[in-house]
């Protein structure tokens, strides 16, 4: 049986948790959280095509409003919902995408299509997979730059902020940003064609 | 790589990165001196940073931001197992519903993909799925059946029957539904809940969403067992979707959205909740956030029903606010329970009388009106828009729904391919179609032997309605070529000649067997004919055939109703080949059985080897399919033979088994009232009979039959009657012989005597000793024992080695007994009882064995068989 408590209740007390060490409070908060992603994901580009432009910490930020308990006495830190929840929008998404690759490999040739979305859609899939492999190994050997990845990438945290986070100076987290995307360019790209849609903004 | 080498890679890169192309070099090599590969690094990560500066710099959100919403952009085309997705359905509680075809069994399916992220933890995702089976295990025409709980390359899916149809969500929001029809869905619902909860599976996320509504009325709950995978608990709450948003939680019972234990009756709360939505159009408890909504579920009450719908009748407004009661004592304490309220209301609405209606005034009765009125142009706006699909006719079907379809003849199908050889494959689909019909209990379809005559006719359709005694008729024609078969069939009021519904199927041939059963289910549907959960299963269950078994299979169907020797070898040679093609199809190993019994029965009755053939046959088809009545007959008939000393209990239930699948199949009645006539179960015998000549008026076995059960029972005149009237094609040595004995028993001993020795001269060879008997009983009962006595040794001779030979055994007895011979007669009465005929009733009541009653072994005999007679009769009520 889950934790019967209210949902707010649920996650802020996964937080302290994760927080304090337990590796598995994560993957309970999944189910949790996911659903806020998705929903506020759904509702940013319905802003998007109006003109609003799409932000990771604001989508992030509400999602925090709405799931944490914040009078809870064991969280009064929102920025580690954001180290989670950089860590829980990586899961989503690469879950997201090897799902879709899931349903391809069944087919045989890619289809050729007109809609053009689809194709950057799948291509964006198969990316973001690889690059979560990449990070993977990044992690074996510097966890820290694999860190600032998923929390600039995933998170949306400026250089100042994934500083202030990982209490380090930000010009570390320059450098190692720098580094750790140039080490990922190299791993995307070696047996590719040099190019690669997640440079594209 | 090795973490310190790479802190030194990666400091020197961050260096180099601070320099120009042209310092590069001179401050690295001091440092690479000797070292090429971290060189070689070096500047591999320098020229990739110079790619970089967009690289990652846009977070993953706001790149693909289609991958965080909860469904991606369909999977059209795409294959998982052996499915290909053709489209989206809809988005239930587990992300998108796709439509798929399952392209091994060629039906369409739901199709669930579970997010992985959604069932990361593998106990927990273990237990869900056990959970789920047990669910699936449920057979219930108001629950969508899951076929599979399946896993392919990492991916789990869930594929169910495919429902065609709208959610109530979609219905609720076209606008408010009159209360008994909002009473009718609840009940549907109640009653979908009532055999999960048996089951002890409680669905936890009853919602519109959730239940389908098909356009024939009938109502699918989705989802039970699976809701679980997505909604356990209050974290559902937050589990919303584009457009309906906090839809979940709106449902939630005040147990459930504490957090607490829940049990059945959070269900029942929320039929409820959609009752009251159905009704209102507004769901009971709301607000602006899922708190809020949490909040007015556990602490406030709902505003009366009647606020927003004053037409409500004041017991359903009592019924919905039990179900809303906060505590879950104080609510219906069962879908039973709240079945029989729920029906009470809709009895209610039916007479249109409340007694304590409220809002007496014009208002007050001017709504109710209005609605039908809403609902009725709804109605004639669907009628308008099906009529313009397809070859859908619906004229009159409102005047047939009221003169319900009870009773159905399908007349043989035309064979359209202008080749007469193809006759067999109209025959064989024709018969196919009666044979899904006659599975349905609350239809009757005439036989496909009553309705042979029929082929080619020009006969007016309410003459032929009125000869078969029908209420409607199901005319068509069936055409194949190059590997598919198009059937056209068109139902008509038999009393009318009004065109009810056609439709025009094309497949191909390896889904006949689907086929003819999807004209079956759109039949049924039709007629709006309710299923028994055990029937939808019948109609459930298909696979693919093998063209060539299946052909083969129609054949062998088409010659095995014609009883003569070449027929029967015919379809025995064509049934082999189909079963030798396909080892697997069933239906055609039940039919092989049939057919080889058949030979047995009539033609070869001391072929052993054939018996065992037939044994095999018939126990290979229940092996594969347990459901075919058809090899229930055949096994019944098998074990029902002398060799085995007449298991009566046995042959009973194997033919009560068989009707239960097939209650059309007329022969199972034969079978199953001679047994009956053994034991002297008379009436139930004629029971069967009568059903019997009701599916099939030309079924002259049965017609005999009653003649014979007549003079068991001792109503000689209508006996004779009746067996006069008996068409010649049945037995006429076995109709004679029963004739002989009622002309006996009415003193019209010459008659008798005359009829015996007609028919002795026609078939000399008097078969164990019947007739020869017969004799031995006049003589003695005209006083000439020598005669008698020379009579029964010849009919012992006769029977000797004569499997069926109770029959003449009881003839002897009757005879020593009316020669005042009782050590004999008893003898022989109790060698007739011992080899299968222990007729108590029979030998009680016979005026021929009224000597025996003055003796004490006798009665002591008699005595022991009347007790075991009732064990039979407590069999016989064990119905």
């Amino acid at each position: 049986m889950p934790d019967p408590s209210p949902v707010p209740m649920q996650v802020t007390q996964l937080l302290a948790d994760w927080s304090s060490g337990q590796r598995d409070a994560l993957e309970k908060l999944v189910p949790l959280v996911q659903p806020e992603l998705h929903r506020l994901a759904s509702h940013y580009m319905r802003r998007e095509r109006v003109g609003h432009t799409l932000q990771t910490t604001a989508l992030i930020n509400e999602a925090y409003l709405r799931l944490v308990d914040v009078t809870h006495p064991s969280w009064h830190d929102r920025k580690h919902f954001f180290a989670v929840a950089a860590q829980l929008m990586r899961r989503i998404m690469v879950d997201h995408a090897r799902q879709r690759q899931t349903l391809k490999r069944g087919r045989a040739p890619l289809r050729v299509t007109l809609d053009e979305t689809a194709l950057v859609t799948e291509s964006r899939g198969e990316e973001l997979l690889a690059l979560d492999e990449a990070l993977e190994k990044l992690a074996a050997f510097d966890p820290r730059m694999s860190e600032i990845v998923e929390l600039r990438y995933f998170g949306g945290l400026t250089i100042d902020e994934t500083a202030e986070l990982l209490k380090v100076h930000p010009n570390t987290v320059k450098g190692d940003w720098s580094a750790a995307k140039a080490w990922l360019y190299a791993a995307l790209t070696e047996e590719g064609d040099g190019s690669s849609t997640l440079a594209t903004n | 790589m090795d973490p310190r080498r790479w802190q030194q890679t990666k400091e020197l890169f961050q260096a180099a990165i601070l320099l120009t192309p042209g310092e590069r070099a001179s401050f690295l090599d001091p440092f690479c001196k000797g070292d090429a590969e971290l060189r070689r690094e070096i500047d591999r990560l320098v020229e990739a940073h110079e790619k970089t500066v967009h690289f990652l710099e846009a977070p993953a959100f706001e790149t693909a931001p289609e991958l965080l919403l909860e469904d991606s952009a369909a999977p059209i085309d795409q294959h998982l197992a052996h499915y290909r997705i053709e489209s989206v359905l809809g988005r239930g509680g587990m992300g998108v519903v796709y439509l798929a075809q399952d392209e091994r069994l060629g039906r369409k399916v739901g199709l669930k993909l579970l997010p992985p992220a959604l069932v990361a933890d593998e106990a927990q995702l273990q237990r869900l799925e056990r959970e789920a089976r047990a669910a699936s295990a449920l057979n219930h025409p108001n629950i969508v059946t899951v076929h599979e709980i399946g896993e392919s390359d990492g991916t789990r899916y869930i594929a169910t029957e495919f429902v065609d149809g709208t959610t109530l969500r979609e219905r609720i929001a076209q606008g408010l539904i009159p209360p008994n029809e909002a009473v009718e869905i609840a009940l549907q619902i109640a009653s979908a809940l009532a055999l999960a909860h048996e089951a002890g599976i409680v669905h936890r996320d009853i919602k519109p969403e959730n239940i389908m509504l098909r356009r024939d009325g009938l109502v699918k709950v989705l989802d039970f067992g699976i809701a679980k995978l997505t909604a356990s608990g209050p974290e559902s709450a937050l589990r919303t979707r584009v457009g309906a948003v906090m839809g979940t939680v709106a449902y939630m019972s005040p147990e459930q959205a504490r957090g607490l234990e829940v049990d059945s009756r959070t269900d029942l709360w929320s039929v409820g909740v959609i009752l009251y939505e159905m009704i209102t159009g507004r769901p009971p408890f709301a607000g602006p956030t899922p708190t809020d909504v949490i909040i007015s579920i556990a602490e406030h009450a709902p505003a009366p029903l009647g606020e927003n719908a004053p037409a409500t009748p004041a017991q359903l407004e009592r019924l919905v606010k039990k179900a809303l009661a906060k505590k879950p004592e104080d609510r219906p304490q069962s879908a039973q329970d709240l079945i029989v309220e729920l029906k009470a209301v809709r009895r209610l609405l039916e007479t249109g009388s409340d007694p304590e209606r409220r809002g007496e005034g014009a208002a007050g009765r001017g709504s109710p009106s209005s609605a039908r009125r809403l609902h009725l142009a709804v109605a004639i706006v669907a009628v308008v828009l099906i009529a313009g699909v397809g070859s859908w006719f619906w004229l009159g079907l409102g005047a047939t729904r009221d003169s319900q379809i009870k009773s159905l003849a399908v007349l043989p199908l035309e064979n359209l391919s202008g080749d007469a050889g193809q006759d067999y494959f109209a025959d064989g689909i024709t018969e196919s179609l009666i044979t899904d019909l006659s599975k349905v209990g609350a239809l009757r379809v005439i036989s496909r032997v009553a309705v042979t005559p029929y082929k080619g006719t020009r006969k007016p359709l309410p003459e032929i309605g009125r000869e078969l005694e029908v209420d409607a008729v199901l005319t068509g024609s069936v055409a194949r070529s190059e590997g598919r078969a198009r059937i056209s069939v068109q139902l008509m009021n038999a009393a009318t000649a009004q065109n009810l519904w056609g439709e025009t199927y094309e497949r191909d041939l390896r889904d006949l067997l689907t086929l003819h059963r999807e004209v079956a289910r759109d039949i049924v549907d039709t007629i709006s004919i309710r299923l028994t959960p055990q029937e939808e299963v019948r109609f459930g269950k298909v696979g693919p055939v093998n063209p060539e078994a299946y052909d083969q299979y129609l054949r062998g169907q088409f010659y095995l109703h014609h009883q003569d020797r070449a027929g029967n070898e015919a379809a025995i040679t064509a049934l082999e080949r189909s079963v030798g093609s396909d080892p697997t199809f069933a239906a055609a190993q039940a039919s092989l059985a049939q057919a080889y019994v058949w030979k047995l029965f009539l033609f070869a009755p001391r072929d052993q080897q054939l018996a065992e053939k037939a044994f095999v046959a018939s126990e290979k088809a229940l092996a594969l399919d347990p459901n075919l009545a058809e090899a229930h007959l055949a096994r019944g008939r098998l074990l029902w033979t002398p060799a085995n000393r007449f298991p009566h209990e046995k042959a009973i239930l194997e033919y009560r088994r068989s009707l239960a699948l097939n209650p059309g199949l007329d022969e199972a009645r034969n079978q199953l009232a001679l047994v009956y006539n053994h034991i002297g179960a008379f009436d139930e015998a004629l029971g069967e009979l009568k059903k019997a000549v009701a599916t099939n008026p030309n079924n002259a076995v049965a017609q005999f039959r009653i003649g014979q059960t007549l003079v068991l029972q001792g109503e000689y005149e209508e006996a004779l009657r009746m067996l006069r009237r008996v068409p010649k094609e049945a037995n006429p040595a076995l109709v004679g012989h029963q004739m002989a004995f009622a002309l006996f028993h009415l003193g019209r001993k010459e008659e008798a005597s005359a009829t015996l020795e007609q028919f002795l001269k026609d078939y000399p060879e008097d078969n164990g000793g019947l007739f020869t008997s017969m004799q031995a009983i006049l003589a003695a009962s005209v006083g000439q024992a020598q005669i008698a006595e020379e009579k029964i040794q010849s009919a012992i001779k006769l029977g000797r080695g004569f499997g069926h030979f109770h029959h003449t055994a009881y003839h002897i007895a009757c005879a020593y007994s009316l020669m005042r011979k009782p050590d004999a007669a008893l003898k022989w009465l109790v060698a007739a009882a011992d080899d299968g005929f222990p007729c108590y009733p029979l030998f009680e009541r016979d005026p021929n064995l009224q000597n025996l009653r003055e003796d004490a072994r006798s009665v002591a005999f008699l005595e022991k068989l009347r007790k075991e007679g009732e064990s039979y009769r407590s069999l016989l009520k064990a119905d």
